[in-house]
């Protein structure tokens, strides 16, 4: 197998770059690195409107902070780096007995980013995590809502993305910082805390009315984030290129969000027409050998192949007494052309 | 289209729709133009039909609708090509579709534009064909169609957002999105790549083509 020399670091096995150690600027103190898989470190931040941070007297274990973006007093509450399952439980019984106690209000301003960790990814991991992304994007848009999709604060990378080209781009030229910098952080995945705080965050959920809400959308994004890290590059970019879909969001998405999904003849309409596949074959495409990314249609007549050997030979019969370069080429059977490097 | 909170203040709303469109109940698009001393937006139409009278018109705040169309290949009808309108994620201060955030591309551009005597700086996103182009897309309904508007003297068609034809070198060539990915001769396409969703679109439009 043949890769190019970037890109060893998206197909080792073991090895390579670990995004925390090398990117992270401020990570959240005292937290030890964490193994892939399983319940990831998880921040949550969720804006409120209509009550001040002087209201909430006892908000713990929540920490709120005022936020000037929102109107009538909005504030925002924060999580601190959640390790548990029991405790993200913790956390979301406060946030339903706070809302019981306050009556504070949601809108369209408002919303929930979850922070989810990325220290101990690999290059390779985050490059699958936004190839699934890519794919299963429309239906995390669909659970949260029709105005999430025109929010500009949480756009689609379906609707405006630049993110995608970069990373092949970055991956390719082993400048990945660059695309931490280049990212846009009104996106609906914003990868741009890589480099503070070592956490990819979802942005395009509302904020939720109750703690069940919140519980079942964090826990949803686990089982994405795990699926998505599990996903075979390969299987899954064979699956996009014939169209099949269904199996795709089968292993990627949980339970829940599969009731978003509809029959197949939709789901290949709504993929296809938000250029989910191409984009995250694009992706895929970087795990896969040099030969198979040269995608050619095997319909497609042979053409046949103009060397230079070719050309020399027909120039030489023309021109008997020719005393050109071309006519100095002495095996020509065994020079097609200049290689090809990857 | 989502509605304005009615409890955003005027100042706000005045700032969320500068320099942008929004819309009215119906999803007519109109571009911003100010705030009326009777605390109303002005907003100039972008009718569907260019041959409507265009007058301004006020909107109350629970009147005005803020709308992000869905961006990609739509189809010029003032000019007869298509256009790729790619949509630019970066941050804005108007809430509402934002001409500043796109970029107006056209599929084999050096040739289409040059044919038509313009020129790529103006294509203006705040144009009104361009936005009744982006507001108001229209796709020809199957192959047929496509080819009669280019009988008719379109230099390229937009199928899909995704897909569009152009007229070039005495055949069709297909783009996906900007990618040059086949060609159509004699009603047979012939594809560079095996991407799934360019021949299946092609394939939709039936009754023509061979693969």
């Amino acid at each position: 197998m043949r890769y190019h020399a970037h890109l060893a670091d998206i197909c080792a096995e073991e090895g390579g770059t670990t995004l925390g150690p090398a990117y992270a600027s401020r990570p959240a103190r005292g937290l030890p690195l964490a193994p892939l898989g399983g319940f990831v470190f998880t921040g949550i931040e969720i804006e409120v409107e209509n009550v001040s941070v002087h209201e909430l007297a006892a908000p713990e274990p929540w920490s709120v902070v005022p936020d000037g973006s929102l109107r009538n007093s909005g504030m925002e509450l924060l999580s601190r780096p959640i390790r548990t399952l029991q405790s993200l439980r913790q956390y979301c019984n406060k946030y339903t007995e706070l809302r019981h106690t306050f009556p504070w209000r949601d809108s369209i301003r408002t919303s929930t980013h979850v922070h989810l960790d990325a220290r101990s990814m690999r290059l390779q991991h985050l490059v699958k995590l936004l190839a699934a992304y890519n794919v299963v994007e429309p239906f995390l848009y669909r659970h949260c809502g029709a105005i999430r999709e025109e929010n500009i604060y949480c756009v689609p990378l379906y609707r405006a993305d630049t993110l995608t080209e970069n990373v092949v781009s970055g991956v390719i030229s082993g400048r990945f910082d660059q695309v931490l910098r280049e990212a846009c952080k009104y996106s609906g995945l914003y990868v741009g805390p890589i480099s503070t705080f070592g956490t990819v965050e979802f942005r395009m959920a509302p904020s939720f009315r109750t703690g069940a809400g919140v519980m079942e959308w964090v826990l949803m994004l686990h089982h994405f984030y795990n699926a998505a890290l599990a996903a075979n590059p390969e299987w899954v970019h064979s699956c996009l290129d014939r169209g099949e879909y269904a199996p795709v969001l089968a292993q990627l998405l949980p339970e829940e969000l599969m009731r978003h999904v509809p029959p197949v003849g939709e789901l290949a309409d709504i993929i296809e027409e938000n250029t989910c596949d191409t984009r995250a074959m694009a992706l895929y495409d970087l795990f896969l050998p040099r030969r198979e990314r040269a995608w050619v249609c095997p319909e497609m007549p042979a053409v046949e192949r103009l060397t230079l050997a070719g050309v020399a030979h027909e120039r030489l019969e023309r021109e008997d007494d020719d005393d050109d370069e071309i006519g100095r080429i002495e095996n020509e059977d065994e020079w097609h052309g200049p290689e090809e490097e990857y | 289209m989502f509605q304005v909170p009615r409890d955003d203040d005027f100042a706000d709303i005045r700032q969320w729709l500068n320099g942008g469109l929004f819309c009215d109940e119906a999803g007519i698009a109109y571009k911003f133009t100010g705030m009326g001393e009777d605390r109303r937006a002005t907003g100039w139409p972008v009718y569907p039909d260019e041959s409507l009278a265009v007058a301004p018109r006020n909107f109350r705040q629970s009147e005005i609708y803020l709308h992000w169309p869905l961006c990609g290949a739509v189809n010029n009808k003032n000019k007869k090509f298509a256009l790729y309108v790619q949509r630019l994620p970066r941050r804005q201060y108007a809430r509402t579709f934002c001409p500043q955030q796109v970029e107006v591309l056209v599929p084999r551009g050096y040739e289409v534009l040059a044919r038509i005597g313009t020129r790529r700086n103006s294509l203006d996103a705040n144009s009104n064909e361009v936005l009744r182009a982006l507001f108001y897309p229209e796709y020809p309904a199957n192959y047929e169609e496509a080819e009669q508007w280019l009988e008719d003297g379109w230099l390229s068609v937009a199928l899909t957002r995704r897909v569009t034809l152009v007229k070039a070198e005495g055949k069709l060539l297909v783009f996906d999105g900007m990618t040059h990915v086949g060609h159509v001769m004699h009603r047979k396409l012939c594809p560079f790549t095996s991407t799934h969703h360019t021949l299946k679109v092609l394939k939709a439009f039936k009754g023509a083509l061979q693969l």
